[in-house]
């Protein structure tokens, strides 16, 4: 069909079979990538993992570089002192709240802008319903956020195996990028429903964004401040109110799934709440979406 | 048949916003009418499937309201009356993404996204950001977004609200096109009743959720009774006079003439009779038809005092009888 012949003929060709929720994902992504602060907030989203990969082949060629002669041992305890699973979830940690920072961009103005202009009246008269329309949201925004913490992931996964001294490193770190690949789909899934719970709940876009910003901030110091004070009373129970705290549950949740004992970590954050908050927290973003991105309230 | 509507009600909670609406249209233009409240936003959400009726059946272009919502969706086009687009998209870009919900392949949609604006009139304006154009242009995106998936049906929510007198007759040619030329079925919701005279040839009237008339406009507004539009050299008043005084139903004469009613079992015959009587001529004699105007009014009170009549009946005390009372 010739674009330049523009008389109207209506359209009586072969509808796809594509669900309705691939045109909004599609759409979501197309979005996202024309605005500039998104692209900039991408770019700084990976330099993180670069830096990391700098610093690993300097240090690594530091230990090869050595005039003693060191045996297979020393090299494998000097390599994992240098970069081993504590190091990967500090930095992975890092890489997951500026993904956090793209979901909130991306996401904030998601549903809200859809909400605010009335766009859904149009919208759910086509052959797309709530689920799907949901659905390609939601795709649109953990896509581009399981970008920004699975890809890093995998490169300082690559660094760590190409520049290390150890020559069995290969084998030791064997199961990481599975590890990488299901903490990036928990961080990614968990953060994107809260971001899009928040902008379906606020209509203006970038005060969904603030809301969601300030709600993480306020309940970090808030449930902290809460423990602190609990810690003089009770010995348990301050670690299991930690766990409701956002960023905090996060991290613990983060550490078990990169098989972080215990012993090794900081951080004092009962991991059943901190499972419980996680949980609940997505459960409840997802009753937020349906209650408010309703067709009946489309032409009302 | 394009929609037909057996006892359907709908209901929001406890209240009824449409009672046992049963229709039957078979294609063509349709005008909806009826004050705000009436039930035609309520109407259209059902039979678009967005709203589940609470009982009766209903289809359109064949398919189930109940179970082919999506399918119905995808062969019905649906101009909503309020701004409705997202922000920072240009108009090809916004008709595309509705294309493509409708399942069209992306070339065809951006192809039929080009076609709708053109047909809308937009050609000019469209890579230009929709929430930056007038009101004018905002209705006909609305329009083209309506059709970029080439339905067979396409309801139209008050299409000329806060057009100018040329956008509106503008407008009013698009919608009249688009099923006398295009071969698109119409239902056109407004509160302009000229609109809808203009571009449909029947029209249905809710009000209070029930209808009040449905047919052909020609036929609505001939007159049950036979009732001539008169005007006479002279003196119109003596011969409005003249005419009641020998039993006739007459209105009091104005620039036009006057609208008389000849008494049972006279024919027309009888207002010259009349005016040879009294040594008048007639000038000027027609069949009176009513217009738009009189059916929409007459169906709102035949409405209301149908309500009258059901309030009253609720109000009244229950009749409470005893066993024995029972024969």
């Amino acid at each position: 069909m010739p674009i330049y012949d523009l008389t109207y003929r209506g359209w009586r060709g072969q509808r796809t079979r594509v669900p309705g929720w691939f045109p909004i994902l599609e759409h979501s992504i197309k979005i996202s990538f024309r605005n500039k602060m998104l692209k900039g907030a991408y770019i700084v989203g990976v330099l993180p993992s670069f830096g990391v990969c700098i610093f690993l082949y300097f240090a690594n060629q530091q230990i090869a570089s050595r005039r003693m002669p060191i045996s297979r041992e020393q090299v494998v305890d000097i390599s994992r002192q240098l970069f081993d699973l504590p190091q990967y979830q500090i930095i992975l940690y890092i890489q997951g709240i500026l993904a956090m920072v793209v979901a909130a961009l991306i996401g904030g103005a998601g549903i809200s802008s859809d909400r605010r202009s009335n766009a859904l009246e149009t919208i759910f008269s086509r052959a797309v319903t709530r689920n799907q329309y949901l659905l390609g949201r939601f795709l649109g925004v953990v896509t581009l956020v399981l970008g920004a913490t699975l890809i890093p992931g995998f490169f300082i996964w690559l660094a760590d195996l190409l520049f290390s001294a150890d020559e069995y490193r290969l084998e030791a770190t064997l199961a990481y990028p599975a590890r990488i690949a299901i903490w990036a789909v928990e961080f990614s899934v968990s953060s994107t429903l809260l971001v899009l719970a928040f902008s379906a709940l606020i209509k203006r876009a970038w005060l969904g964004t603030a809301a969601f910003v300030v709600f993480l901030l306020v309940t970090f110091f808030f449930i902290n401040a809460l423990a602190s004070a609990m810690r003089r009373a009770s010995d348990g129970a301050w670690e299991f109110v930690r766990g409701f705290s956002f960023f905090d549950a996060q991290f613990r949740v983060q550490a078990w799934i990169l098989g972080i004992p215990r012993t090794k970590l900081d951080t004092h954050v009962s991991l059943t709440s901190a499972l419980i908050w996680v949980v609940a927290l997505a459960v409840l973003s997802v009753f937020v979406l349906y209650r408010k991105v309703r067709p009946i309230e489309v032409v009302s | 048949m394009i929609l037909e509507l057996k006892n359907l009600c709908i209901d929001y909670g406890r209240f009824r916003a449409v009672h046992e609406l049963s229709l039957q249209f078979e294609g063509g233009a349709i005008g909806l009418l009826g004050p705000n409240g009436a039930g035609k936003s309520t109407m259209i959400r059902t039979v678009l499937g967005l709203l589940k009726p609470s009982s009766g059946e209903g289809k359109i272009l064949g398919l189930d309201l109940r179970r082919d919502s999506v399918e119905i969706r995808r062969r019905v086009g649906y101009m909503c009356e309020r701004d409705s687009y997202p922000p920072h998209l240009n108009a090809v870009q916004w008709l595309t993404l509705l294309g493509e919900i409708s399942g069209l392949p992306e070339r065809a949609a951006r192809e039929r996204a080009h076609e709708c604006l053109w047909f809308a009139g937009l050609e000019e304006a469209r890579y230009r950001e929709v929430e930056n154009f007038s009101v004018g242009m905002k209705q006909r995106v609305k329009l083209a977004a309506a059709l970029v998936h080439g339905p067979e049906l396409v309801f139209l929510d008050e299409p000329t609200n806060g057009l100018d007198p040329a956008g509106r007759r503008q407008m009013l040619d698009l919608c009249k096109s688009l099923h006398e030329k295009h071969g698109i079925h119409t239902i056109l919701a407004s509160h302009l009743l000229p609109d809808v005279e203009f571009v449909c040839s029947q029209v249905m009237v809710l009000f209070k959720g029930r209808l009040q008339a449905f047919g052909p406009i020609a036929d609505l507004k001939r007159s049950e009774k036979k009732a001539y539009v008169v005007r006479a050299t002279g003196s119109m008043e003596r011969f409005v006079g003249a005419l009641r005084e020998r039993g006739a139903v007459a209105t009091e004469p104005d620039r036009k003439g006057s609208i008389v009613e000849p008494p049972v079992g006279a024919g027309p015959e009888f207002i010259f009779e009349t005016a040879r009587s009294i040594e008048t001529s007639v000038l000027e004699f027609s069949i009176f038809q009513r217009s738009l105007e009189d059916v929409f009014m007459e169906s709102l009170r035949a409405g209301e005092a149908m309500g009258q009549v059901i309030r009253k009946a609720m109000d009244a005390p229950p009749v409470i009888r005893t066993a024995g009372e029972v024969k």
